[in-house]
């Protein structure tokens, strides 16, 4: 017995994990995804009551005796609980689901057109592109970064297979799928990060298909966004000025772009600002120079079958200098 | 009588006591010396019958189910004539010349060939090539992983008889210009560089051969070096490699660093539409398709340590982007980054591309960088 | 115990009993898949919406027709079944649990329809 019991514990503690979480929708701060958490909670308490009630008057049917069977069988019970009670119950959620979900409700934010972010679900990491009102286009990719308190419209699509966008402290999953082009609004109520991630199986790696959404006041987000559209840093420093070579001669320009420099592939992610992410290979690695090394090198380790081709061709002081470079482009 | 009725236990001893027997005979006969292995008495009678329907009967099942490709190309034929004159002349002599009275006392001795496209079908020729035979002292090829240079060799010997009249031209017994600091490209036979690749003011011995002159040195050496270690297959030049030493390795790698290109007239493809798409292909790539544009290593402004393309010929980048395709060229971390690009060409793209950068001249060399993958 | 003979058919029984619940799924069914069709694939001259709704309104109407037809002649539809009960008190429970399930169906089939005229035909409201 107290085998079962220390498993039951255990399974419990695992539960109560998802409870919070950069990536759990039961600690919501995006405005969507705290209607769904209200409206969740809800219909668990509610479904969660229906079902003891019934679970209650089925043991009684079954065992109790003849006066509780006389009981449960009076016709007011059947027509009140099985025919009055449903209707009314059910009508009230539906009006309330209809009040807080529905276009028209005061608790739906309506994105103001001044910040739109379009997200391009590639085989596996993201493609993000802000646009702003002015219509300065800024690309990055694999983290999105959002001003706190203004809905903004994200535009979703895919390259090559469907792909569904899922942040669940901001909102819920929306299909990206190719050739359509499906729009979310999200709004974040506090500062903060949280953690997305790909929703629709679309090969290999799916599951290393992840990215951060942080959330900053409005001033260092305009402040963010304005560094994030300026070129690339210049190298200083011997090891960083030998990985900027090492980087523009050893074929990372076919499929990288880095801002300001030779560097204008777009078939791969935009390094311009690698350095400054709260993560690398799309949320697979912490963002380190060790991380770097770890990814040119042993990249199909790391995610095995992802597109980049395995780099195994420089000597560890290359691999250094190339991290270097890299870490430095923030 | 029934057999519950015979003796068996005498006829199991009788069985026992002929085995043990022939046993004590054969571990006499092999002990004692008495059979004679010296060549120069030559086979009994029966070994050699023996060994002959054994060898036919070999070769014509095993090379039974081998499709034959085409193989009447020109280049073809030139890269088997000249792998011939340096790996296999040594036995089999040049076609219609005789066989070396030394290497003539092998037993079996080495055939003369000049007939061998009459008297055997292509199949067996490549199979004898590819495989080698036993008992006798033919070797196999020297790295079975390249089928494709074998069938070059095949593709010689089925020409023979009528290949020999040109046997000198087609093998490059000639070529390799003067002596002087050429030396080194020209000194045993095997190594014989000028046989197949360029010398000054002459091209390559057909278009199968790669060009040498203006290439990166880093990347001649580290080709020779990986020739030699066997992680880059090839039975043409991994006995050349292996038989040079480092020191040879480098100089011959800065003599065809240092070499100029010559401007010579090969098979280019005029066809405008194609070098269209080979170039939309080299300096934009496909991005769709995740094929990066060729330029952003190959262009000659990059490390040295890629082959610049420009000038090489078409039909040798076919063969190389074709030999991705099967699977090779993988055994080193530079071939792993280009298997990815490689696979994801199709027949045509590679055909397009290879046309595109033959039909660009040798040794040029771009001053800005001239490929953006762009959507 | 009764002849097995004698008794209905299983499927007639079900059908019967869940006339309510089937008629309610078959109106969900026209109702969804004609709102995903249409605004996927598009509706010609006429605006969707517009057609979306006019369907719904049609076949809403058409399943209430249905429910009440069913609610108030239980009696032709149990023949129409070949659903017969022997004994009376079977025959009125089978009537009860029938029009009690179509006394649910009811305000679903209505909600259901009537959500064509809340929320935007073709739109995410999100």
């Amino acid at each position: 017995m107290s085998l079962a019991r220390s498993v039951a514990a255990f399974l419990l503690l695992l539960a109560l994990q998802g409870c919070s979480g950069v990536q759990s929708a039961l600690d919501p701060s995006g405005t969507e995804a705290e209607r769904i958490d209200t409206l969740t909670w809800l219909l668990i308490v509610f479904s969660t009551t229906v079902f003891l009630a019934v679970g209650l008057i089925t043991a009684a049917a079954l065992r109790g005796g003849g006066r509780w069977r006389a009981r449960l069988a009076n016709e007011r019970l059947v027509i009140g609980g099985g025919v009055v009670f449903p209707i009314v119950a059910l009508t009230l959620l539906l009006g309330y689901g209809f009040y807080l979900m529905g276009p028209g409700s005061p608790a739906a934010a309506r994105a103001d057109g001044q910040l739109r972010i379009e997200v391009v679900g590639e085989r596996w990491w993201w493609r993000v592109t802000y646009v702003d009102e002015t219509g300065r286009r800024v690309e990055s990719a694999n983290e999105i970064r959002l001003p706190v308190g203004r809905p903004v419209q994200v535009e979703l699509t895919s390259a090559d297979v469907i792909h569904s966008f899922w942040i669940p402290r901001l909102a819920g999953k929306l299909d990206m799928i190719p050739g359509r082009t499906n729009r979310l609004t999200l709004q974040v109520a506090e500062a903060g990060i949280s953690r997305g991630q790909c929703a629709e199986y679309c090969g290999g790696p799916h599951a290393f298909m992840s990215f951060f959404a942080i959330a900053m006041p409005e001033d260092q987000f305009t402040a963010w966004l304005d560094r994030e559209a300026g070129d690339a840093r210049n190298p200083s420093g011997e090891d960083q000025v030998a990985g900027q070579a090492l980087f523009l001669s050893s074929g990372c320009v076919a499929c990288h772009r880095v801002r300001g420099t030779e560097a204008q592939g777009t078939i791969g992610p935009d390094l311009t600002h690698v350095g400054s992410r709260h993560s690398l290979a799309a949320a697979t690695l912490e963002n380190d120079p060790d991380a770097f090394v770890r990814w040119i090198r042993d990249g199909q380790h790391v995610k095995p079958e992802n597109l980049m081709p395995p780099y195994e061709i420089f000597t560890d002081g290359e691999l250094r200098q190339l991290a270097a470079y890299l870490d430095q482009l923030r | 009588m029934e057999l519950k009725d015979l003796p068996w236990t005498t006829v199991a001893k009788m069985a026992g006591a002929a085995a043990g027997g022939l046993v004590l005979a054969g571990a006499v006969f092999i002990l004692s010396g008495v059979y004679n292995i010296a060549a120069s008495t030559g086979h009994l009678q029966i070994t050699t019958w023996l060994i002959e329907i054994l060898r036919e009967r070999s070769i014509d099942v095993r090379s039974f189910g081998i499709k034959v490709p085409p193989l009447d190309e020109e280049g073809l034929i030139r890269l088997g004539a000249a792998h011939y004159e340096g790996g296999c002349v040594p036995c089999h002599g040049r076609p219609g010349e005789g066989i070396n009275p030394i290497v003539g006392g092998m037993l079996p001795p080495p055939p003369d060939l000049l007939d061998v496209g009459e008297r055997r079908p292509s199949e067996e020729i490549f199979w004898i090539v590819k495989n080698g035979l036993k008992y006798t002292g033919m070797p196999a090829w020297p790295d079975p992983r390249r089928e494709d240079e074998v069938w070059a060799v095949t593709a010689f010997l089925a020409r023979l008889p009528s290949a020999s009249q040109i046997y000198e031209d087609l093998a490059g017994v000639t070529r390799g210009g003067r002596s002087g600091d050429e030396g080194l490209a020209n000194a045993g036979v095997l190594t014989r560089c000028g046989r197949c690749h360029e010398s000054e003011g002459t091209g390559t011995n057909g278009d199968r051969i790669p060009r040498l002159a203006g290439l990166p040195e880093a990347y001649l050496l580290r080709s020779l070096r990986e020739y030699a270690g066997r992680t880059r297959a090839s039975g043409a030049m991994e006995p050349v490699a292996d038989l040079l030493s480092e020191r040879e390795r480098r100089e011959l790698a800065a003599h065809y660093a240092r070499l100029r290109p010559p401007a010579v007239e090969t098979s280019i493809s005029r066809d405008p539409e194609q070098l269209g798409r080979g170039q939309a292909i080299a300096t934009r790539g496909i991005p769709r398709e995740q094929v990066p544009a060729c330029m952003n290593c190959h262009s000659g402004r990059q490390s040295p340590d890629f082959p610049v393309l420009a000038g090489q010929n078409a039909a040798y980048i076919v063969g190389q982007l074709q030999l991705w395709h099967r699977g090779g060229r993988r055994g080193t971390g530079y071939g792993r980054i280009m298997a990815v690009v490689a696979t994801a060409l199709d027949q045509q793209q590679i055909e397009d591309v290879a046309a595109y950068f033959a039909s660009l001249p040798a040794g040029d060399v771009p001053q800005a960088p001239v490929a953006e993958s762009s959507r | 115990m009764k002849e097995p003979a004698k008794e209905a058919p299983t499927v007639s029984a079900i059908l019967f009993l869940l006339a309510g619940p089937i008629l309610w799924a078959g109106h969900l069914l026209l109702v969804y898949g004609v709102q995903s069709v249409t605004c996927v694939v598009g509706s010609g001259s006429v605006a969707p919406s517009a057609l979306i709704r006019t369907l719904v309104v049609l076949v809403t109407l058409g399943a209430i027709l249905l429910l009440c037809l069913a609610l108030f002649f239980p009696g032709r539809l149990a023949h129409m079944l070949r659903y017969q009960t022997p004994d009376r008190d079977n025959h009125v429970f089978s009537v009860r649990v029938e029009r009690l399930l179509i006394l649910l169906s009811l305000p679903a089939v209505i909600w259901s329809g009537a959500a064509a005229f809340l929320l935007d035909a073709c739109g995410l409201s999100r």
